[in-house]
């Protein structure tokens, strides 16, 4: 059959392709609507359009849903970045702060201001190394993007 | 009563994101979208009918969506212009914005009643039967007019694909 063909059936079937995608058709009306399409080439070509239309949509709505979620969770990632930022900054001048008045401050003899010294530098060293495999670790990890 | 609102709010919460895109199908303007959202929230912390869990979706988004027609609805009556058609008012510039896909754009430039149709169906996942509810039609003709909604879709979208080559 040509797609020309005028078929008055169309027009009463045709709304039966969309009960099918959407899976709200009776026994009755899925037969009424097979035994069309499988003469009706028109009618079949708007069944596949229809079909692939629904998934574009659904993936379209999906994904917009997906970009709401990370538009909202970098809102928060981004104060909590800040936080930890100022926190690092403040941390940093109370422990230069701490060094200078130690060496240059108190009446402490010189191998005990060594020591200390040495002590700090190894906890720093450490806690760098420390970071670095956190970091590595993080960079690395599929799952970080993933919303518990 | 603090622990009632915080309890509502742990099972809308996984929803929100839905709503505010369900809000943007309307408007098309993500701040008027998030307020719409806002006022909706705070209704449905407080009201006395709070459905159960599993009806917490199908909910939420009705109630936003009603909050989206009755904001159109002032806008018609504010702007004091009887050819303003809320209808189609919506259809302004920002649906034309870079980064919206061309499914969204389409669905965009929709006359109301499809485009609405169409979103409860393929978005808030409604039966024919809820959406008869919701529209106030009868059962039967949401086959018929979800047809000719997807139909007029296919159209423009080909036709904007048309256009743009
Ligand atoms: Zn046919």
């Amino acid at each position: 059959m040509s797609d020309d063909t005028y078929d008055p059936n169309c027009e009463a079937i045709a709304p039966l392709i969309s009960g099918a995608l959407d899976n709200e058709l009776t026994q009755q009306q899925h037969q009424q609507l097979h035994l069309h399409l499988a003469a009706c080439a028109k009618c079949s070509k708007v069944y596949q359009e229809l079909s692939a239309l629904r998934g574009t949509l659904k993936a379209d709505f999906t994904h917009r849903q997906q970009q709401q979620l990370v538009t909202e969770s970098s809102g928060a990632q981004r104060v909590n970045l800040i936080a930890w930022w100022v926190l690092l900054i403040c941390g940093l001048i109370l422990a230069v702060a701490g060094v200078v008045s130690f060496w240059f401050g108190s009446d402490s003899p010189v191998w005990l201001k060594v020591v200390m010294s040495l002590v700090g530098f190894s906890l720093l060293a450490l806690f760098l190394n420390v970071l670095k495999q956190r970091l590595q670790h993080a960079k690395s990890d599929p799952y970080t993007k993933v919303k518990l | 009563m603090q622990k009632r609102h915080q309890q509502r709010f742990q099972q809308l919460q996984p929803h929100l994101a839905g709503a505010q895109v369900l809000a943007e199908s309307y408007f098309r303007c993500q701040q008027r979208a998030a307020d719409v959202l806002q006022d909706s929230l705070e209704a449905a912390l407080t009201t006395e009918q709070f459905p159960s869990a599993e009806h917490c979706r199908a909910w939420l988004f009705q109630v936003v969506r009603n909050r989206c027609i009755d904001s159109l609805r002032k806008q018609r009556k504010l702007s004091n212009d009887d050819s303003f058609d809320f209808t189609s008012a919506t259809a302004e510039s920002t649906a034309t914005e870079e980064g919206y896909s061309e499914v969204h754009q389409a669905l965009a430039a929709l006359p109301f009643e499809q485009r609405d149709i169409l979103v409860l169906r393929e978005f808030s996942d409604c039966s024919y039967a809820a959406i008869a509810d919701i529209l106030g039609v009868a059962e039967g003709t949401v086959m018929s007019r979800l047809h000719r909604a997807r139909l007029a879709l296919s159209k423009e979208l080909q036709r904007r694909m048309g256009e743009s080559q």
